[in-house]
């Protein structure tokens, strides 16, 4: 049934049983017989039955039907009739109306009851039959079928509408789409412009408005539920998709963002690291600490430019090494003191610190050291006090120079103790033995004076004493340092160096 | 004296000599752990070598027992404060400061002999311990102008006396 109430389509009804012979239990039965048969009709579901009421001998009784159905229907309805007629002859009054006019006929013979279909056809426009028809089968199924097809054909003979009158009558009932496809088509388009402007999820209001487009349009409404429900879920899908991307972008934008300001802060941090240095370069340009004043400042300034305590100590001993020397060690022995007493040339306890350092590296329970330790000895703690000595005397002391010497007296132990003046020229009490207090401890002294060796001597006062064979072995010690650092100025003599004989006591019994 | 070296002594036995008093006794329990510690006890004397390797450890060990039991009047540590503070390293003025010089004046300066050293507290600071130093062989004894009994009557022998001063240097014993 088209559910527009277009009245005009409508033919009324009124169907009653007025025959004398039945008691009123008898028609009501009929009535209801009659009921059930026309809703056992096709297209008769929702058609709105009224009970005709009678009333006889003060009882009241229902004694027929008024209804408004299709005109399509007329014949089906009559049928029935005429067919109940046959069976029980009652006597009927049958009322059909449509807008003013009205058709009556009272009988209890079917023959006569059919005589009024002409009649009652002659009521309608046929177009307006047919098209009714048409409306109909489209509202249901969004298009027309085979079958549909084939009953709207025998419908067109029944009117006497020609072919091409039917086929327009088709066109106006499909609307502006000629297929169930395109209204989808169009649905979908709208749908999808509806939801990609309107808010998502969309509200209650444009879904109405979407289910009355799509009832208009003749789409059926589990066809236009799942294209909402299709397009529901792309546009779901897109939104996700776009969400996804703009937070990836953003979320792009925010590491680079990051990035770019830690790359400045690394940039910044590291030129406030090299003003820091600049600062403690110059604070400490005359002393290897800064003074307290200097101290203050550069705390400050640290403060400031936020450098880590730790970066500020790795700076300043980069400093510090680079001013007054390394005191890289290899046996874990810390050369700091030794470095600053040597560049406050502070000779005689940088001399004793030497030895301190010497036997902590090598010596067990810092006993005096013996030919064996040398070779004990890690180059890179060698070279390192070798370093201090020779950077803060400007080459006038350290192992280097005394290496030097050594070659200069041509590898004769006693000729390069008297040219490093350890050992006097004429005899005294003491042989040519000098005491280690009459030793210089200024840059006075003669070249390679410093530092002692005093950690090789179980006494030092009233002789101190290096024999030959100590001599021999620090230096062949230090020259296989030397090479291992720098092939270049490796001593040209290290390989002919003669194997020193081992005697059985370095140090000579007094 | 050479049989109490070749005794195994104990650092107990020296801790009850000086709770008792007993300074000569301690002084002769001190050299015999000393010898003990080189393994000296034959030759009976600390040469300059065998002084600069007597373990610190036994070094610490007999000065604390002494540092206690004198009041600081006696001990290893007070004689390596004045041997660097107040003698500079020279050893006729510790010899001097320690009162272990028959007579002062140099060169005739020559030692007392060990049974006339002060074994009491009455002695000047850093007087003992001092058979360390006096135990010598009876040729170096008689070499040092001795009478080949010890030190006593002989010279200075600076390089004994720096070697177990540089020992006590190198073995971290300062006293105050």
């Amino acid at each position: 049934m088209p559910r527009d109430d277009n009245s005009s389509l409508q033919l009324g009804f009124l169907i009653k049983f007025i025959e004398p012979d039945l008691n009123p239990e008898e028609i009501e039965a009929e009535t209801q017989y009659l009921l059930d048969d026309l809703l056992d009709l096709s297209g008769m579901g929702q058609t709105r039955f009224r009970f005709l009421r009678a009333e006889r001998d003060e009882l009241q009784f229902r004694s027929g039907l008024q209804f408004e159905a299709a005109p399509d229907r007329l014949k089906a309805i009559l049928r029935r009739l005429c067919d109940r007629l046959d069976d029980i002859p009652l006597e009927t009054l049958v009322l059909i109306y449509y807008g003013q006019v009205r058709l009556q006929i009272q009988t209890h013979r079917s023959e006569e009851l059919a005589d009024i279909f002409a009649s009652a056809k002659a009521l309608l426009p046929p177009d307006s039959i047919y098209l009714a028809k048409a409306e109909t089968y489209v509202h249901t199924r969004g298009e027309l079928s085979p079958a549909e097809k084939a009953n709207l054909d025998l419908l067109a003979q029944e009117l006497e509408l020609s072919p091409e009158e039917a086929e327009k009558l088709n066109t106006k009932a499909m609307g502006p789409f000629k297929s169930l496809q395109e209204k989808l088509e169009h649905f979908s388009t709208v749908v999808t412009d509806e939801l990609s402007q309107a808010s998502f999820p969309p509200n209650q209001e444009t879904r109405e408005v979407l289910s009355e487009l799509a009832e208009n349009l003749g789409i059926p409404k589990n066809k236009a539920d799942a294209v909402y429900q299709e397009h529901l879920q792309t546009v779901q899908a897109m939104i996700l998709a776009h969400q996804a991307e703009v937070e990836a972008k953003q979320k792009q934008t925010d590491e680079d963002a990051q990035k770019t300001i830690e790359a400045q802060a690394r940039a910044e941090q590291t030129l406030h690291n090299e003003k820091y240095r600049d600062l403690f370069r110059r604070a400490i340009q005359n002393s290897l600490y800064p003074l307290t004043f200097d101290q203050g400042r550069l705390e400050q300034t640290r403060k400031l430019w936020k450098i880590p305590k730790a970066t500020a100590e790795q700076i300043e001993e980069e400093v510090r090494t680079e001013l007054y020397g390394g005191i890289q060690s290899a046996a874990d022995i810390d050369y700091t003191r030794l470095r600053q007493l040597l560049s406050s040339h502070s000779w005689r306890q940088a001399d004793q610190e030497t030895e301190n350092v010497m036997l902590k590296a090598l010596s067990k329970d810092m006993q005096p050291l013996n030919r064996e330790a040398f070779m004990r000895l890690d180059c890179v703690d060698l070279l390192t006090i070798d370093q201090l000595w020779g950077r803060h005397s400007q080459g006038q002391f350290g192992f280097q120079t005394q290496y030097q010497i050594f070659q200069d007296a041509e590898r004769r132990p006693a000729d390069f103790q008297r040219l490093l003046e350890w050992r006097v020229n004429t005899f005294n009490l003491q042989g040519d033995l000098k005491s280690y207090k009459d030793l210089i401890f200024s840059l006075k002294a003669p070249k390679g004076h410093l530092p002692t060796w005093r950690w090789c001597c179980p006494s030092i006062e009233g002789g101190y004493d290096i024999s030959d064979a100590i001599v021999e072995a620090f230096f062949l010690r230090f020259a296989q340092c030397r090479s291992g650092q720098n092939s270049s100025a490796a001593g040209s003599g290290t390989d002919q160096d003669p194997p020193i004989a081992r005697s059985q006591a370095d140090m000579g019994e007094a | 004296m050479t049989a109490s070296a070749l005794q195994a002594w104990t650092m107990a036995d020296l801790e009850e000599m000086l709770q008792q008093q007993e300074w000569e006794a301690a002084d002769k329990i001190t050299q015999a752990l000393l010898l003990q510690s080189v393994k000296r006890q034959q030759e009976g004397t600390l040469s300059p070598l065998s002084l600069a390797q007597i373990p610190c450890n036994l070094l610490h060990q007999i000065d604390h027992r002494w540092v206690l039991a004198s009041h600081g009047v006696f001990g290893f540590s007070k004689q390596n404060a004045i041997y660097t503070e107040i003698a500079k390293s020279d050893a006729h003025r510790f010899c001097s400061q320690v009162g272990w010089l028959m007579t002062k004046i140099k060169p005739i300066a020559f030692f007392k002999f060990y049974n006339f050293l002060n074994f009491s507290l009455d002695a000047p600071e850093g007087h003992l311990p001092a058979l360390w130093y006096w135990q010598m062989s009876w040729i170096d004894s008689i070499r040092g102008g001795g009478f080949g009994t010890g030190r006593g009557g002989g010279f200075a022998d600076d390089s004994s006396l720096d070697a177990l001063m540089l020992r006590l240097s190198r073995c971290n014993l300062q006293s105050i």
